[in-house]
This record gives C-alpha cells, sequence and structure tokens, in this order.
C-alpha cells in the first residue's frame, strides 16, 4: 500500500542554482563562495528618492539567509528610536519565519532582494517621519519558552 | 549603466514635483487669489468711478510685479503677501509735483468708508491691508508715453522726485524669456488667471525658489537683500529653457556665478531690459557690504544647489531643502511625499503588483520579471 499522504520533502534550491538566479537578475552584485556559504555583495536603491544601499546577503543550505546593510550604516530614529524589525547585529528581519513565507525551495533574487528592497523603502521613511508604515510583527519574548530568536535561527 | 541613468532621471522628475509643490504652498492659495481679484476690480472701480476727482484722468489700475509675472512668494515672518497695482493717470509728470500726485490718489481711497481704515502711506504707494491674507499697494503713476509705450513716471515721497518704470513691457520680455506668450495688457481687468503649477514655466518656479531662498537667507539683515526685480532679471537673462525647474535653477545659479567672476571684483550692473530710460536695477549694491553679501550668497547657494542635485535619500533631500526653503513649506511638502510614495507601494503591495526592476533594486509598480512576494516584517 503506498501511502497517499506522505510527501517526498522537497529538496531545496541548489546553490549553483541562487547564484545563477542572482547572476540573472542582479548581475553587478558580486558573489564569494566559500565552503557551501555564499556571500553577495551589492547596491539596491529602495525607489526613486531613496538612497543607494550596499547589502549583503548570507546563504548557506539548511540555514536562513541572513541580511545586513554595509553602507550607509544603519542608525536609530528620531530621538534614538532603535530600528524596528531587526535581529541583533542589525540583520533584518524580512519575513515570519513561522509563516512560511520563505523556504528553501524559493529563490534568493525573487524573495530575499525585493523584501530587502521594501524594508530599506520603510527604513528611510521612518527615518524621515518617525513612523514605520510596512507592518509586520513583533515577536513576543517569553524568556522561559523562546530564550533567544538569534539564537534559534543560528 | 543605462538602467542607473534612467533611475537618476525618474530622482530628478520627483525632485522636480516637490520642488514645484515648494512653490505651490509659496504662491497665493486659489481662494486668496480669487479674493485679490474682487478687492483689485472693487479699488479700480472706486478709482475710475466718475464721481471720482482722478476722473478727468482716466485712471486705469493694473497689476504689476510677481502677481502678474506669476512669481508671487509668501514673505517670511509676516501673514500677508505683498501685490502691487500701479494706478496709471492721464496727466503729464511735469505739471504736477510727485507729493501732489500720491495725495490725489490717497485722497480718493480715504473717502471710501472702509478703504480709509485699511489704508497705510508707503514711500510710493498707497497701501491697502487685508490681515491676513495680503496688502494692495497701490503705486500712483504718469503716463510718459513721449518716451515710449507702456513708459511711467512713478513718485517718490523719501526723494520728492520721480522714478522711470515700464512694468507692462517688462512682463512682456520676462514672459518671453519663460518661453510662453504674453497676454496683452492693455486693459487693465481682469487679472490673469493664476497658473497651476502644471502650466507654469519653469523659469517662474526658479524665480519663486530664488526669491525664497534671499527671504530665509537675508532673513535677518533684510536691508542687504537683493531687490526680487534684479533676481527675476538675471534669472531671466541666464535661463536657457530647461524643461526641469531643478535644472532651471542650476543654470540661473551657475550663469550668475559665472558673470560674477568676469567682473573680476568690479559689481555687476543689472541693467532694465526694457526701460528705454537707462536703468540699473543694482542700485542697492552700490553700497559695497550689500554686494559683498549678494556674491557669497550665490556662491553658497550654487553650492547648495549642487549638493541637491547628488543627494539620496528623503533625510537628505529634506534637509537640504529646510535649510534652502526653511521648514515651512518644505516638512509639509517632503511629508506629503513620503505619504504619496508609501500609499503607492502600499496599494501595490496588496493587489500583488509591486515588482522591483533586475539590476538596481528599485521597486516600482511598472510589470516586472520579480514580483514582491507576500513577507511579513518580523523582529523587534
Amino acid at each position: 500500500m503506498v501511502n497517499n499522504k506522505f510527501q517526498f520533502p522537497k529538496c531545496p534550491i541548489s546553490l549553483m542554482e541562487q547564484m545563477v538566479v542572482m547572476k540573472k537578475f542582479f548581475p553587478n552584485f558580486q558573489v564569494r563562495w566559500r565552503k557551501n556559504i555564499i556571500t553577495w555583495i551589492g547596491e539596491i536603491q529602495p525607489y526613486e528618492l531613496c538612497r543607494q544601499y550596499r547589502i549583503k546577503i548570507i546563504h548557506q543550505l539548511h540555514r536562513d539567509p541572513e541580511v545586513s546593510v554595509l553602507k550607509p550604516q544603519l542608525s536609530t530614529g528620531i530621538n534614538g528610536k532603535a530600528i524596528p524589525h531587526t535581529y541583533p547585529g542589525n540583520r533584518l528581519c524580512l519575513y515570519h519565519p513561522k509563516k512560511q513565507e520563505w523556504s528553501h525551495q524559493m529563490h534568493i533574487a525573487k524573495t530575499i532582494v525585493p523584501w530587502t528592497a521594501l524594508w530599506l523603502f520603510y527604513y528611510e521613511t521612518w527615518q524621515a517621519t518617525g513612523e514605520w508604515l510596512g507592518g509586520g510583527e513583533h515577536p513576543v519574548l517569553n524568556k522561559r519558552k523562546s530564550p533567544s530568536l538569534f539564537n534559534s535561527l543560528k | 549603466m543605462q538602467s542607473v541613468r534612467r533611475t537618476d532621471a525618474l530622482f530628478l522628475t520627483r525632485l522636480d514635483k516637490i520642488l514645484e509643490n515648494i512653490c505651490r504652498k509659496l504662491q497665493l492659495t486659489v481662494t486668496q487669489y480669487n479674493l485679490a481679484e474682487s478687492h483689485y476690480q472693487a479699488v479700480g472701480k472706486w478709482l475710475e468711478d466718475k464721481s471720482s476727482i482722478l476722473a478727468p484722468y482716466r485712471p486705469i489700475l493694473y497689476p504689476q510685479g510677481s502677481l502678474p509675472m506669476g512669481t508671487t512668494n509668501k514673505p517670511i515672518g509676516k501673514e500677508e503677501y505683498d501685490l502691487d497695482f500701479v494706478c496709471e493717470l492721464l496727466i503729464d509728470w511735469w505739471t504736477i509735483c510727485p507729493i501732489d500726485l500720491l495725495s490725489k490718489v490717497e485722497y480718493r481711497i480715504r473717502q471710501h468708508e472702509d478703504y480709509a481704515k485699511r489704508m497705510e502711506r508707503g514711500n510710493r504707494c498707497i497701501k491697502l491691508i487685508y490681515a491676513h491674507d495680503f496688502h494692495l499697494d497701490i503705486v500712483p503713476a504718469c503716463s510718459n508715453s513721449v518716451l515710449g509705450e507702456g513708459q511711467i513716471r512713478i513718485p517718490d515721497r523719501e526723494t520728492k522726485g520721480w522714478k522711470d518704470s515700464n512694468s507692462r513691457a517688462y512682463i512682456q520680455w520676462f514672459n518671453s524669456e519663460a518661453k510662453v506668450s504674453s497676454r496683452n495688457l492693455d486693459h487693465a481687468e481682469p487679472l490673469p488667471l493664476q497658473e497651476t503649477l502644471e502650466q507654469k514655466p519653469p523659469l517662474k518656479c526658479a524665480v519663486q525658489l530664488l526669491k525664497r531662498h534671499r527671504d530665509v537667507a537675508f532673513k535677518n539683515k533684510p536691508d542687504l537683500a537683493p531687490a526680487s526685480i534684479v533676481l527675476s532679471t538675471l534669472a531671466a537673462m541666464h535661463y536657457q529653457g530647461q524643461e526641469s525647474v531643478g535644472e532651471a535653477v542650476a543654470a540661473i545659479l551657475q550663469g550668475i556665478a559665472i558673470t560674477i567672476a568676469r567682473q573680476q571684483g568690479k559689481r555687476l550692473q543689472v541693467w532694465n531690459p526694457v526701460n528705454n530710460v537707462p536703468e540699473d536695477l543694482g542700485e542697492r549694491w552700490e553700497n559695497p557690504k550689500a554686494y559683498h553679501e549678494f556674491v557669497v550668497w550665490i556662491r553658497e547657494f550654487n553650492r547648495l544647489w549642487l549638493e541637491l542635485s547628488a543627494a539620496k535619500g528623503y533625510a537628505d533631500i529634506s534637509k537640504l531643502l529646510v535649510t534652502l526653503f526653511d521648514e515651512q513649506p518644505t516638512r509639509d511638502v517632503i511629508h506629503d511625499a513620503i505619504r504619496l510614495d508609501e500609499q503607492h507601494i502600499a496599494q501595490n503591495r496588496v493587489n500583488g503588483q509591486l515588482g522591483i526592476k533586475p539590476q538596481i533594486g528599485t521597486l516600482t509598480s511598472q510589470p516586472s520579471s520579480i514580483v514582491v512576494p507576500k513577507n511579513t516584517f518580523y523582529g523587534q
């Protein structure tokens, strides 16, 4: 009997394919592939009046991609407000880990990069107005149940 | 590289929109404009009425200065706009002394109960104060057609002398430099319709911005500020038909800076382009301090404008524009622009029509090979 409910786990997109697709859409991104970790560094301009940002994306299989901004350095907002939707180390929180908005079957170029552009657009308008209008959720940190989101993602 | 240039063109278009909106906030509102028009018509009728002591001189009232040029700006530190009108009388200037001419017009205005309460004397005009809205400055003038069409002489209370002027010809000249067809100003009424920003030629917006930054930079030393007519004339002389307001201002500032440099320290002379009597509009620069301040101001303005053209990001653009044009109306205009962008992005994001442009990673509502998937920003 074949168990109809059983599904083979989907294969993650290979690092090579991620690299090829990224090269196709963002040919100016510099890429480095070492020890099965890909690092892309490139510049994007989130919107017409926005400035350019140099971003860094680190990707490896079975880990969530990490996105950070190299230039300009992210800074606190009006009256020293902390930057919203970031993990420690100012890494960007681009999607909800439990909502399966991102999986290893998705291309970084078509998910992580557009979300980074969107995040940076809202970051810049937040810097100017003090209001974050990009929506999102903040984790309820309970020390007993979930000691550190950052550690769980590492 | 091509895509990067396209983004820059988009940036300039967006910056132009912000500059135009600053001009919109500086000019009279439609309500104020209509109110000014009705007061102007009423005063005109009062002065021209058959019972008026001015009637034998067939007075005509017509607007002059920034109002018909479309370059009116709200002044800094006071609520009311200054709107100038000429009350031209068919009277030979040598048959009347300047103070008598001012007194005749003043006498007629004082006969009106409401105008009498609003009236104040100016050096070359009679002012009607409409609190919170504007001052109507009525400048009496004698026709001086011997010297050419439209030529007038204006009385000066302080010097008890006359000043030559030809505001109609000046407006025609300015409008032709702005590459718009000039309206025939032979008849006084009605006021020309106020141009919307979409219709307003870039030169006129550029003049508004020049005057605004002048008002900001000379806020604490207004006596040393360059006159509006000097700025309008220099702007029209150096304007090269740019379609972008930002590029028009850049060309004007560079043109003025080069002209100043060519003078090698000698004072710049700005000749009235239409007066049949040679007139140096920069008479205020007889005071060397005033000229020095002007030179320093142009140099700094030019530097700030170059910085603005290269600025990226809402925060940098906002900071520079506030330095140039003051907190208000700049903050409101920037916030409006941001709100509009956010609405645009939010709407397209909800509809699944938000994409990003490959290579440069710029969000767009145009069909794109990368559509931004649904996401929820997370984390602290």
